[in-house]
């Protein structure tokens, strides 16, 4: 059944708001503008694809996509700290949604891509590396950051560096 | 031969995903039992996934979906233009949109220009730009003025024009009379709704845009809404004309309404 771009985006657009505000590290204003772009330059390429098999999937994409081709080229390969790799991980109770976003910022940047497509929205390893124009070996590294982000999520106050050694 | 934590993570991840429970799968299976680390970073990938889901299960607030409907307004109405100037130069026999749409394309060709090339220009800057405040003082209207109370059906298209940039004329049909307007905002996309009073009765019209939807003739709706109980429930009828879907609701009977669709439809 084809829909158009606006029934696409409507059913999509709660979802993709909650990605971009972790992709912004809860910066609503930023997440926004960030959605609100994505979308806008995401019509024009629904016009011509269609938005593939998934257009669901295709516009979380466009979302990472987006995201990165605005930051800044410091950030675009964020260095992976290995001082922490054997600390050993808390018991965790449960994590609070509301502070998701916010620990998201202590992530970098591309890290916190790969850990949304990846850790949050279940994506392939495949999937992944091709929406992040990188290789299986560099997203694993990326993922790395999972922990600092859990730390983050657990103590929020704290700045934390740390990663484990995630699945590589 | 014993496994690591990282071959053991790789090949259980995710873990909700179905696998056949090979030697590998079982290897697997068997460290994470043993190991407090492994364990406990499963524990991690639910929790945080929970949290996930939660959030994704909260609506994006009222004013982030108006600004990116009217954005995608914006940019609908801009094609709609370039591809009617486009006909236009292959020959006027291939003009086949009605010629409001014509004119709301054309009305929107600038505001399309002007908000998109701020947004795009200014891209995630928070700065105050000239081009970004014009956007956010359209976006501003679009949200604040969204009815207006008249039975004036000048005043009322040019309302329409404003909020929505295209021409709708309301009906006039004897014994209906005009009481207003209001920008309605239905399955993520913005329309107009106006409002007739019939012998104390109101009668709403709805007016949907909607790309490529064909011409239907008016029909009652099969649909009984719930929530009347006690009172008669709003008659529907529903009907088609190129590019919009229209609906008349109003608590009067179902062929009073037809027989006002059906003139609607034919005009």
């Amino acid at each position: 059944m084809s829909h158009t771009f606006e029934e696409l985006a409507g059913s999509e657009v709660d979802g993709l708001f909650q990605g971009a505000l972790f992709l912004q590290a809860g910066d609503e204003a930023a997440a926004e503008d960030l959605l609100v772009w994505t979308l806008t330059k995401a019509f024009h390429g629904f016009r011509e694809t269609g938005g593939g098999e998934s257009p669901d999937q295709w516009l979380e994409g466009r979302l990472v996509h987006e995201f990165l081709a605005l930051l800044p080229n410091s950030s675009a390969a964020p260095q992976v700290h290995t001082a922490d790799l054997n600390r050993r991980l808390q018991r965790v109770g449960s994590v609070d949604p509301g502070v998701l976003h916010k620990a998201a910022g202590q992530v970098p940047a591309r890290a916190r891509a790969a850990l949304w497509l990846v850790v949050l929205r279940r994506w392939t390893y495949d999937e992944a590396s091709a929406a992040l124009h990188t290789n299986t070996e560099e997203l694993k590294d990326l993922l790395r950051f999972r922990h600092t982000l859990m730390s983050a999520v657990l103590m929020p106050r704290n700045a934390l560096n740390g990663t484990d050694g995630g699945m590589s | 031969m014993a496994m690591t934590c990282s071959t053991a993570r790789e090949t259980l991840w995710p873990p909700e995903k179905l696998r056949l429970a090979g030697e590998g799968v079982l290897l697997a299976r068997k460290h994470v039992d043993d190991c407090a680390d492994c364990r406990e970073y499963f524990r991690q990938d639910r929790r945080l996934l929970d949290a996930y889901h939660r959030l994704r299960e909260e609506r994006a607030p009222r004013r982030v979906r108006e600004r990116v409907f009217d954005s995608l307004a914006r940019e609908r109405a801009g094609s709609l233009a370039r591809e009617l100037n486009q006909d236009a130069r292959t020959g006027p026999g291939s003009l086949s949109l009605p010629r409001w749409m014509v004119a709301a394309a054309a009305s929107l060709v600038l505001l399309s220009a002007l908000g998109t090339t701020a947004m795009w220009v200014n891209r995630l800057s928070a700065g105050a730009e000239a081009g970004e405040l014009f956007v956010d003082d359209y976006l501003r209207r679009a949200v604040g003025q969204d009815n207006i109370l008249t039975s004036d059906p000048d005043q009322i298209s040019r309302f329409l024009v404003k909020e929505l940039g295209f021409l709708i004329t309301p009906m006039q049909v004897e014994g209906l009379r005009l009481a207003g307007a209001e920008v309605c905002f239905l399955d993520g996309r913005r329309g107009a709704m106006i409002r007739y009073q019939q012998n104390g009765r109101e009668v709403t019209h709805y007016l949907i845009p909607r790309e490529g939807v064909e011409e239907r003739a008016p029909r009652q709706s099969g649909i009984l809404p719930g929530g009347f109980e006690g009172r008669a429930a709003p008659s529907v009828i529903t009907w088609a004309t190129p590019s919009i879907e229209h609906a008349l609701v109003g608590e009067v009977p179902a062929e009073r309404l037809m027989r006002i669709a059906r003139k609607a439809s034919s005009l």
